[in-house]
């Protein structure tokens, strides 16, 4: 019973479903939100204010799923989600990290997911995940049946599965080493810092929703680690808080590194 | 003879024919009033606003009173830039506290009239309500059917699995 006079075409880096779906308002119906015109629609959920809230969307109806998944509204959620956390992230920064700006979280979950993603290679095998590329980005996929391992696991080392299971084993130790590899790339890192602000490229580097997500799994755990104190991650805080240690070293690499990039401007500027 | 600038209200008609006199400063929130009179120079009659009932109406001109000396947003910034997200002043959160089918009318009506500020406190006040919930539960505060297939509900969900909270 679907109007398809407009159905979506597949745009999607994040190989989002594709079966049927009604595009257009239809006609009438009795539920007033379903009365409403796509564009406000999108108005309305471009303003939900957490990335997991808008991916539930997408499990909500049809038409939800196939504005929310549209890739311009979700770029468009994107942008103003990391607005709105620069502001927040100014507010409660300003005085500990003076030079910490919130770009750095924009940059840092897109560079990260550009990054980490090619380490993925050696996840493939052993878990048979598979990994697909679209626009030089690979997107994880697993497979039914398979075990259910996220794509913030492999980040952040947590684990969805058993400790002693082969997936467990297998993507502690080895999410470290994405953590590692990371820290060996500090030049790129500034690189692309640098290449932005020169670009003010905030629209050329397209962030789409899981870079939210990263982004907001990452401040999550900052904002935890400022409550625990954790300055150094021992072995025992890296067992039981994989993602708190992985947010360490994070800052550490990281946040302090682009302390000192923004350092440097602010006193050229001066001169 | 009162020059288009000079005229001091002007009446609107709702789709029940119910003719409200207001200052034409404030029907001139409405980006479509504005561009109307603008093109017609005086209007004397009842302009028809065939989309929008009485109360609605009354509405959407009270907000357009307590916000009559608001400036008026620079036209075509980046369409996104004006969209912060959760803050709504206080007036406003009362104004919105009003039930579903009357805010969504609300917000049709802002849509149409074009009043961008009220189409955007709308569209924040829903997007509020939808902070913080599941699937389910979205369905459940708009009454909305899932009207998925158990294949499609899976597919959907194996392709978010990757930002599933652990």
């Amino acid at each position: 019973m679907y109007t398809k006079k407009r159905a979506l075409e597949a745009d999607d880096s994040t190989g989002t479903a594709t079966f049927p779906r009604p595009y257009q308002r239809t006609k009438w119906s009795p539920i007033p939100i379903l009365q409403l015109p796509n564009e406000v629609l999108e108005n309305i959920f471009i303003r939900v204010d957490d990335p997991h809230t808008f991916l539930n969307l997408y499990k909500v109806c049809h038409r939800f799923h196939a504005l929310a998944s549209y890739k311009l509204n979700r770029q468009r959620f994107t942008k103003i989600w990391f607005k709105a956390l620069e502001a927040s992230w100014v507010k409660c920064y300003t005085r500990k990290y003076p030079y910490v700006t919130p770009t750095i979280f924009e940059c840092a979950a897109h560079f990260i997911r550009q990054h980490a993603s090619r380490s993925w290679d050696k996840c493939a095998t052993k878990n048979s995940m598979v990994l697909v590329e679209m626009k030089g980005y690979r997107i994880l996929e697993i497979k039914p049946g398979d075990c259910l391992v996220s794509w913030r696991a492999v980040f952040f080392g947590e684990k969805s599965e058993p400790e002693n299971s082969d997936a467990g084993t297998y993507i502690l130790p080895h999410s470290f080493r994405v953590w590692d590899d990371l820290k060996t790339d500090r030049d790129l890192w500034l690189d692309s810092l640098v290449r932005r602000i020169e670009q003010k490229a905030e629209d050329c580097i397209g962030l789409d929703v899981e870079d939210a997500v990263l982004a907001h799994a990452l401040y999550d755990a900052l904002s935890k680690l400022r409550i625990l104190n954790l300055e150094t991650p021992t072995v025992r805080v890296r067992r039981s808080y994989q993602y708190l240690s992985a947010a360490v070293l994070f800052e550490q690499d990281y946040g302090c590194s682009c302390n000192d990039y923004y350092m440097d401007i602010d006193c050229e500027q001066l001169k | 003879m009162a020059t288009p600038s000079t005229q001091a209200t002007v009446k609107l008609q709702s789709n029940d024919n119910v003719v409200i006199e207001v200052e034409r400063a404030i029907a001139e929130r409405s980006v479509l009033i504005k561009n109307m009179l603008e093109d017609c120079g005086e209007v004397t009659d009842a302009i028809p606003i065939s989309n929008v009932n009485e109360s609605i109406l009354r509405k959407v001109i009270e907000w357009c009173e307590h916000h009559k000396n608001d400036p008026v947003a620079a036209e075509n910034e980046n369409d996104d830039s004006r969209k912060k997200t959760t803050d709504i002043d206080e007036w406003d959160q009362k104004f919105m506290n009003v039930d579903q089918e009357m805010l969504f009318e609300i917000i049709l009506a802002a849509n149409f009239l074009d009043i961008k500020p009220l189409l955007d406190t709308g569209c924040k006040t829903v997007a509020n309500m939808i902070k913080g919930k599941s699937p389910e539960e979205i369905r459940k505060l708009f009454n909305i059917q899932n009207d998925f297939t158990p294949e499609e509900e899976e597919q959907i969900r194996r392709e978010n699995e990757w930002a599933e909270d652990r």
